[in-house]
């Protein structure tokens, strides 16, 4: 009765979505098949879809991309998503282990913006994933091969080895749809990582194209290097992050006075650069903003701000704060790497 | 420093650092700890109180002898009490934000009383954790209705002050609610009523819902029986107020509770903001429910050590902090429930005399 009043900010949609079946793609992959509630906004190809998941006590949050059509939607009402199996990774284990047909996950609307651009030259569409970075392609490729099995496709595709393979199944399936789609798959145990004599071999035209670019941070340095090397003056490119953090989580801390950090307070639109281990509160503080606090100590809470990006280091006890932990008290974290402030 | 009445002073700089670093380990182990099964209590607890409220509202609506009527407010009393002290009070605190959960945030949870949320996150989370037993510093000290040390000059109508104590337990709700005015400061011209009109206004807000839901919407709703539903829930307000108070009241104003001066928390270190908060708090013995009913404020102790970690972990972590406190020779204030409490009633009722009648020596209590 009394725990309905919460600040609009907070009340982030959680609906569950009814679990009707869990495939297995590879060793490590899953993709599970789910009906969102009616009233649940829908999606465009490309987006991705916040999951939620309580695992000991704690509800954290992870995004995935939708694997399935707008069409399969509207026909069936499910969507797909499709999970690979982290290491040391919380939320896909659970998703892996604990979530079975018939069980609900809770989701949230459907964002972002790696999805299929209408304004696009006329050439080729060439599509380049690595790993897990296919789901949102897929989607985006069988949709489009459904409306238009005509139209001249690229995908470039990156794995270790051929038991790594996601969608195979879906992929043969499309390129005997789809004839003027070109399905080149490559396996990096074998040839090595992505160059720009490859690309362009599997490709002639693709300075010329859309580029649509999905895995991990460094799979995507690499290839808009290559591509920039090989002469094209600026590539059409998109780009869609997948994969572990960019910063290695294991990687040792540095003494807490000598941090830095990148700190992206959302609700104000600033972007704000610390050195020097200076807290969330102080960062806030020397920019202008005049965030809520008490005691300063870590104490009252009064300061506790919702970050939902990035860690954060504990002042009292120079450990870093979980990641998941979203609600930080601002007078004693210390920023690193970067950070997202939602609600400053 | 403080004075040298107080025992503070024998604790070296060394012991100092040996309470904050054992008291911390105290706090990490706990931390480490925290999962599901403090999700679940909480839960739990969040469960039976909506059941207690709704069970309580429906037989105080539909009730026909007086006997079910009782037990009708009964429930509700029980589920108000639950709801601002084991559940509110804490989550307020952010024991459960490490939950991730936005209807558990500290920062926008909001209670059935009729303090506002943020007022009650600024003067007490803020300032009487801060500055715990502070004498000008922490206004929960007496709450600037009551004389309680010897360091406030007496008044004759400090003769009566048993009568304000009785009633600020009967309206404890509507104190706590004003309790940001700060009368006491613009009586004595230190602020403006102007100043606080923001304040004012979040005030009139929450307390306007509050009256309306409980005094208004509720009896309308019992149509003909719509007085039998205003008394009952008034009667549930007030017997809330009246325990809620009462448990407070056992927390810092016992016998050998310690007050300190502004001097005290100057350039005060983490092992001496924790002693501050042993000898300025006292416990009291009991049953799991007691425990729970008080919101585990029964363990005052070591709440203020601890303010953020889920008070349900207090039982478990007590006998290590009195360890810790006989170790380095801290006194650790606890005992049965009316012990403590008959020392507060005496305490108040001592202080309304003039010191002239006792032969103590003029300046702080000492610890029991
Ligand atoms: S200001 Fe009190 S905890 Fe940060």
């Amino acid at each position: 009765m009394t725990l309905c009043e919460i600040d609009p900010l907070f009340s982030r949609q959680r609906m569950a979505a009814e679990v009707i079946a869990v495939l297995d793609e590879t060793a490590q992959v899953k993709t599970f098949v789910i009906r969102p509630p009616s009233r649940w906004k829908g999606f465009i190809e490309g987006q991705h879809i916040p999951v939620e998941v309580e695992v000991n006590g704690v509800r954290m949050r992870r995004f995935y991309s939708i694997s399935s059509t707008q069409q399969r939607y509207l026909r069936e009402g499910v969507i797909t998503i499709t999970v690979k199996h982290q290491e040391h990774g919380r939320v896909s284990g659970f998703l892996h282990e604990r979530v079975r047909t018939g069980g609900i996950l809770y989701i949230g609307e459907a964002s972002g913006s790696f999805t299929l651009n209408h304004s696009n030259p006329p050439g080729d569409i060439v599509f380049i994933a690595a790993g897990s970075g296919i789901t949102p392609i897929i989607s985006i490729i069988e949709s489009l091969g459904e409306r238009q099995p005509g139209l001249a496709m690229t995908l470039i595709y990156y794995v270790r080895n051929s038991g790594q393979v996601i969608f195979r199944e879906r992929l043969e399936l499309l390129s005997e749809r789809c004839h003027r789609l070109n399905i080149h798959l490559h396996f990096t145990a074998e040839e090595g990582r992505a160059s720009r004599d490859q690309l362009l071999r599997d490709s002639p035209n693709i300075t010329a194209s859309a580029v649509y670019l999905c895995g991990p941070q460094l799979f995507m340095q690499r290839v808009i290097q290559e591509l920039k090397a090989s002469g094209s003056s600026s590539p059409d490119i998109r780009q869609e992050h997948f994969g572990g953090p960019f910063l290695a989580e294991r990687t040792p801390l540095p003494a807490m006075d000598k941090v830095t950090a990148k700190v992206h307070l959302q609700q104000s639109g600033r972007e704000i650069e610390s050195q020097g281990g200076q807290s969330l509160l102080e960062i806030a503080e020397s920019h202008g903003l005049q965030p809520k606090f008490g005691c300063r100590s870590g104490v009252c809470h009064e300061c506790t701000c919702v970050k939902t990006g990035g860690q954060v280091i504990n002042r009292l006890t120079g450990e870093l704060v979980p990641e998941e932990q979203e609600f930080v008290q601002a007078c004693i974290s210390i920023p690193v790497g970067a950070v997202t402030i939602e609600n400053w | 420093m403080m004075k040298t009445t107080t025992p503070a002073r024998s604790l070296s700089a060394e012991q100092l650092e040996s309470l904050g670093r054992l008291l911390d380990q105290v706090r990490q182990d706990v931390l480490g700890d925290l999962g599901q099964k403090d999700a679940d209590y909480i839960r739990g607890i969040i469960r039976k109180q909506q059941m207690a409220e709704i069970l309580g509202r429906v037989l105080i609506h539909f009730s026909l002898t007086p006997v079910s009527w009782l037990i009708g407010v009964g429930l509700l009393s029980t589920a108000k009490i639950l709801e601002n002290m084991e559940i509110g009070h804490n989550i307020m605190h952010g024991q459960y934000d490490w939950m991730n959960d936005p209807k558990l945030f500290s920062q926008t949870y909001e209670w059935d009383t009729i303090c506002d949320g943020d007022s009650w996150r600024k003067t007490h989370n803020f300032e009487h954790h801060t500055y715990t037993n502070i004498l000008g510093m922490d206004r929960d000290y007496g709450y600037g209705l009551l004389r309680l040390t010897n360091t406030t000059p007496w008044r004759p109508k400090h003769l009566f002050q048993f009568i304000n104590y009785f009633f600020l337990s009967l309206l404890f709700d509507w104190g706590v609610g004003l309790h940001e005015l700060e009368v006491e400061k613009i009586r004595s011209g230190k602020t403006r009523l102007r100043d606080k009109w923001p304040f004012l206004k979040r005030f009139f807000r929450k307390a306007r819902n509050q009256v309306l839901k409980d005094y208004v919407l509720f009896p309308l709703l019992a149509g003909p029986m719509a007085l039998k539903v205003l008394l009952g829930n008034l009667m549930a307000n007030l017997i809330r107020n009246l325990w809620a108070s009462t448990i407070i009241f056992c927390g810092h104003f016992t016998e050998g509770a310690q007050t300190f001066r502004k001097q005290d928390y100057e350039n005060e270190s983490r092992g001496m903001w924790y002693y501050r908060q042993l000898l300025g708090s006292s416990n009291f013995t009991g049953s799991r429910w007691l425990h729970i009913m008080s919101g585990h404020l029964s363990f005052q102790i070591e709440h203020h050590l601890f303010p953020d970690i889920p008070a349900h972990r207090y039982r478990e972590i007590a006998p290590r902090v009195r360890q810790i406190c006989v170790a380095h020779g801290v006194p650790y204030n606890t005992g049965g429930f009316w012990r403590q409490w008959s020392t507060v009633v005496a305490r108040i009722w001592r202080y309304s005399l003039p010191d002239s009648l006792f032969s103590e020596p003029r300046g702080l209590p000492r610890a029991g």
